[in-house]
């Protein structure tokens, strides 16, 4: 009775220690492909999106991900990718930026000549905290500060002004729930830079095609060489401009895109 | 009865160490999760900043355009 007993306390000794050195062994792994894939460039869509849970790690690029990348994949664009002749940014950026269109015509951000001198005012700088709500209702909401407009936008999808109400989880530590609140408002800021630098993008295309057409109309008319010159160096810097506008967008849409749903 | 101790000794042992294992499991994933938000932070702020400048530099341009059309 004595051998059998210890012959089994041996086998669930043994046990225990395989499937110990089993999760260790696992842990170990996970850590390393994590540091992997972290080392692979930040341009990557991670869709690192934090939940109660478990942070889903779906380390497939996104669809759209590297786009703009130099060959060296610096994130630097690449200076032959330039806006078409018509100065209409390539199809590949209107189908990323699909997501933002109306999202920031609803902010507010539609420039004309007129209030695009005003642009700074127009665009309220000042914050206001509001309780972000995750479209799946699985997640706990967040405190994010959202800019003056973009508050009407998150309240339309049902989050509210003020602080979230305070819940008691353990299951996490404080500092978990500080980085994952810093995370979702680095997450909001640069959700707010897309929206408007890709208004001020549509913008700078329709203004381009705008002062193109009457630089024709100027040649036509035998307008004086050194003055067509000067015009023509303006568009030009511009067009350069929004050129790596474009892919900068590109990529910054890229990481913030459906995180904050 | 001495036998039956000894089986309780090693199930509350095998027990501790199966909590011990499953608690170093959910810091070590929560550390994996904190270190992905902030890696993300981070980048997602450096591509902002850049966003910025160069939103920065079209505007300009478009002044210099007003001026010229």
């Amino acid at each position: 009775m004595k051998k059998q007993i210890t012959l089994y306390s041996g086998v669930l000794l043994l046990a225990a220690s395989v499937i110990l050195s089993a999760s260790t062994l696992q842990e170990k792994g996970n850590k390393n492909a994590k540091e992997r894939k972290e080392n692979n460039g930040n341009t990557q869509n991670k869709n690192g999106k934090p939940s109660n849970d478990k942070v889903q790690r779906n380390d497939q690029p996104g669809k759209n991900a590297g786009q703009g990348k130099d060959k060296n994949g610096q994130g630097k664009p690449d200076k032959n990718d330039k806006v078409d002749k018509q100065g209409k940014p390539s199809k590949d950026f209107r189908m990323q930026g699909k997501h933002f269109s109306n999202e920031y015509t609803m902010l507010g951000y539609n420039w004309t000549r007129d209030n695009f001198k005003e642009r700074n005012s127009l665009r309220k700088q000042d914050k206001v905290t509001i309780c972000h709500k995750f479209g799946n209702g699985s997640e706990s909401p967040v405190n994010i500060k959202v800019s003056g407009n973009a508050a009407k936008a998150h309240l339309n999808h049902g989050d509210v002004m003020g602080d979230c109400p305070v819940v008691n989880d353990n299951r996490y530590s404080d500092k978990y729930w500080r980085n994952r609140t810093d995370y979702y408002n680095n997450l909001q800021q640069n959700q707010e830079q897309v929206l408007y630098s890709s208004s001020i993008l549509d913008y700078a295309v329709e203004r381009l095609a705008g002062s193109r057409s009457q630089l024709a109309i100027m040649q036509s008319k035998n307008m004086p060489v050194a003055d067509i010159q000067r015009k023509q160096l303006v568009v030009n810097e511009l067009e350069e401009n929004v050129s790596v506008l474009e892919q900068l967008i590109g990529l910054a849409a890229n990481v913030v895109v459906n995180k904050l749903m | 009865m001495k036998e039956n101790k000894l089986v309780l000794v090693v199930f509350a042992a095998l027990c501790f160490a199966g909590s011990a294992c499953t608690e170093q499991k959910k810091s070590s994933q929560e550390e994996i999760e904190i270190k992905t938000m902030d890696s993300t932070s981070q980048s997602m702020k450096a591509t902002a900043d850049k966003l910025e400048d160069q939103t920065k530099k079209v505007e300009a341009s478009l002044e210099k355009l007003d001026n010229e059309f």
